[in-house]
């Protein structure tokens, strides 16, 4: 198992997100939205709701509200999201993905772009990124759930392909 | 097995990783920060290594 995480950079950032209680919880709400729109509103019959009510509940959210998100997606809610993924660079030539959901295209490319630009990256075109990267299911669990042995065995089992550690 | 998972999600895993250090890592967390922060924005991912000692100056 490698010994530093690919992933430490991201649990570095969310610290200090996590300060933005708010924020989380309106992001949260949303995939929570889409995902019931996306199939049934069941999370045990939707993998995507499912992930997101597990993300939701990591975050403390409370109940009524998940179930509210849920029942959004029946009332119409979701019918304008939709999701764009960004392709660019940022500073150091590094390769970035950013995925959204949202009701405006035009807002959100425009925000994105500018966030880039002021920052000292670019957007690229789609796919000029992605090539680089592959699509994988991620599933975390906290160092209380076991320790080093048991995790890889339970990953081992389930046919994980990589299990890392913070 | 492991009793609840924290979080299950579809990640983009980079192929190869960016080593960056100093104003470079600075200008990038900086980046990814504010990419975060939009209400839009979902998640974003990048090849970046940031090595644990410049993590730590960074603070």
């Amino acid at each position: 198992m490698a010994g530093h995480s690919k992933f430490k950079n991201i649990m570095y950032r969310k610290g200090a997100q996590d300060k933005k209680r708010s924020a989380i919880f309106s992001k949260l709400s949303r995939e929570i939205t889409v995902a019931a729109k996306m199939g049934l509103p069941d999370p045990e019959a939707n993998a995507r709701l499912r992930a997101a009510v597990i993300a939701a509940r990591a975050q403390s959210m409370p109940k009524d509200n998940i179930q509210r998100s849920i029942d959004k997606a029946s009332v119409g809610e979701a019918e304008n999201y939709e999701e764009i993924r960004y392709e660019g660079f940022g500073p150091g030539g590094v390769a970035l993905i950013v995925e959204a959901l949202t009701d405006n295209r035009n807002r959100t490319a425009t925000n994105v772009r500018t966030i880039f630009s002021k920052n000292g990256g670019n957007l690229g075109a789609s796919g000029s990124v992605s090539h680089g990267f592959e699509r994988l299911g991620l599933i975390e669990y906290p160092a209380s759930a076991g320790d080093s042995d048991k995790v890889l065995e339970a990953a081992i089992e389930v046919g994980a392909e990589d299990v890392e550690s913070d | 097995m492991l009793g609840e998972a924290d979080s299950t999600k579809l990640a983009w895993k980079p192929h190869t990783e960016v080593e960056v250090r100093g104003e470079d890592a600075r200008h990038l967390l900086k980046l990814m920060d504010g990419l975060e922060e939009d209400d839009d924005v979902q998640s974003v991912w990048g090849n970046e290594n940031i090595p644990d000692e410049e993590l730590e100056k960074l603070g």
